[in-house]
């Protein structure tokens, strides 16, 4: 089993300035990247929404990678065949079921990424009809459990103009104090800031630790 | 006012076509002839829990009932399907599309990718619409879409108009969202199912009570697993801008009856002979929590800008 975690794993998931979630602040140059590259298997996120040329672009002055996370399933479907580097959807993408996953990997996935939320459910849903794996299933170990859906949130562009799948930032309005009304009456108060959760893996071909939320604090 | 180019007898011609006006009703029991008269389509069922009590996609003898009186109507009938269906879900979902086809419904709505999937290949000749949680946000996602017989897309609620234009030059339809609440978030579990012991009002009921979640001026909706906007999206001004989409939804799946109605004849006036101060004044009476422009205009989903170009205050009732 491949593991992935933030600093000392088999594989390394490291951001591209300008093109990674959770701001610039942690992520790396492609210099940056293609240095580590030499010690460590690489997978680069590219989970800021772009158009597909542009992040074509970017993955040419990457070298010695394994891999690509992306965000979008046209941008997957688009660069499938113009690198030979294993392709992850997103967990933006936000697979909920058996056919999201058959439907990635139709279209050039070969790892596929869950919410957390549902590893259970996957724990026997990896095989195709034939029952040859069409994609490798990547499962958090260790996540932040969200108010949504991870990648189907929009509260931070609603509320602060800020596209979190475009522009990598999350303002967590989830975190406020908000009080619960029914009709116009007050009726609590409460919260839904991310929860720290240790997940069953029972089924999966490689293990992810979701690291960059925690150590940049959210932002 | 669209407009459309056709070749006849080889020679370019065109016509002005209107965009379709569609809304989408929960239940039965929310249906009217007089709510609907004004649309040209109307999506069936509550797509954010199959509990929702009467939810037209659980309830398939609703639903056919509900297809024969649109029909009567001479409207386009078009059924929507579970937003976020997990694997046990699914089996709910096969039911319902085959329920569809049989009804020969005149599409059928996935924000799913899987199920979109399922339904090009299984079921080619059933038209597929694609609702906006289905998180389109590139052309190349459209196209990918096209490429699989998918026939309209709502782009990406998070779109600016410029982004929802490119994706209609790649060739399909495109429907927007010019009134109502838009959902900003789905989750894995309801939150007022939860609420239960708080509120003293267990599933399915608590449903037909309207709950906000507030936060100083910041307003938000629960509604099954969906989080909608507080505000309701507005583009009642700014419905030129959107000229060349195929399609205008009013969003009302959360709305009390009589709000579908209203609004409903205030856009299709406004299609029909244009813009009326009381028609807008009346729309913003109608939103609790003020109105917005959502994100067409590349500005935090929630402000609202005037005509004129100037940010409004539209908190409360006005």
């Amino acid at each position: 089993m491949l593991e992935l975690r933030p600093g000392d794993g088999e594989a390394l998931y490291v951001g591209l300035k300008g093109f990674s979630r959770y701001s610039d602040r942690y992520a790396l140059t492609a210099e940056e990247i293609n240095e580590l590259a030499k010690q460590k298997r690489v997978y680069v996120a590219f989970n800021r929404i772009k158009s597909p040329k542009e992040i074509e672009e970017a993955v040419n002055k990457l070298k010695g990678i394994e891999g690509l996370i992306l965000n979008d399933p046209g941008t997957i479907w688009k660069l499938k065949d113009k690198h030979d580097l294993s392709i992850t959807s997103s967990v933006g993408i936000c697979p909920t079921n058996r056919l999201d996953l058959e439907f990635l990997a139709e279209i050039g996935c070969d790892i596929c990424i869950i919410p957390p939320e549902l590893n259970e459910d996957f724990a026997k849903a990896k095989t195709d009809k034939t029952g040859k794996k069409a994609y490798k299933l990547e499962l958090f170990r260790f996540a932040l459990m969200e108010m949504f859906y991870k990648g189907r949130c929009m509260l931070t562009g609603y509320f602060d103009g800020i596209i979190t799948k475009k522009d990598g930032l999350c303002t967590k309005k989830c975190c406020r104090k908000w009080e619960v009304f029914m009709g116009d009456e007050k009726v609590f108060e409460t919260s839904f800031p991310p929860q720290k959760s240790w997940l069953r893996i029972d089924g999966a071909d490689i293990v992810k630790y979701e690291g960059r939320q925690i150590k940049s604090g959210g932002d | 006012m669209k407009v459309d180019r056709l070749k006849v007898e080889g020679i370019e011609v065109t016509h002005e076509v209107d965009p379709e006006l569609v809304t989408n009703v929960p239940t039965l029991e929310s249906m009217s002839e007089c709510s609907l008269k004004h649309y040209d389509a109307v999506y069936l069922g509550m797509p954010y829990c199959w509990e929702y009590e009467g939810n037209l996609i659980s309830n398939h003898d609703d639903l056919g009932a509900a297809v024969e009186m649109l029909r009567a109507m001479k409207k386009k009938v078009y059924v929507s399907t579970f937003a976020a269906p997990r694997n046990k879900d699914l089996k709910h979902v096969f039911s319902l599309i085959d329920k569809a086809v049989e009804l020969e419904v005149d599409a059928v709505e996935s924000t799913n990718y899987g199920v979109i999937r399922h339904i090009t290949k299984e079921y080619p000749d059933v038209r597929v619409h694609t609702g906006g949680l289905t998180n389109i946000y590139t052309s190349a996602t459209a196209e990918l879409l096209y490429s699989m017989g998918v026939e309209r897309v709502m782009p990406a609620y998070e779109l600016p108009i410029e982004d929802i234009r490119k994706i209609k030059d790649v060739g399909l339809e495109v429907e927007v969202v010019v009134h109502g609440k838009i959902p900003l978030g789905i989750s894995h579990d309801c939150f007022l199912k939860s609420f239960a012991d708080k509120t003293g009002k267990d599933c399915p009921y608590i449903c037909k009570e309207e709950f906000w979640f507030r936060s100083d001026d910041l307003v938000l909706k629960p509604f099954g697993s969906a989080t909608l906007s507080g505000k309701d999206v507005c583009m009642y001004e700014h419905i030129e801008k959107l000229d060349f989409v195929d399609a205008m939804r009013i969003e009302a799946i959360s709305e009390r009856i009589g709000y579908r109605d209203v609004v409903g004849e205030i856009y299709r006036r406004r299609i029909n002979e244009g813009y009326s101060t009381e028609d807008f004044g009346r729309l913003k009476e109608m939103a609790k929590n003020g109105i917005c422009n959502g994100f067409y205009f590349n500005k935090a989903g929630q402000d609202y800008i005037g005509k004129v170009g100037k940010a409004e205050e539209t908190k409360g009732v006005l």
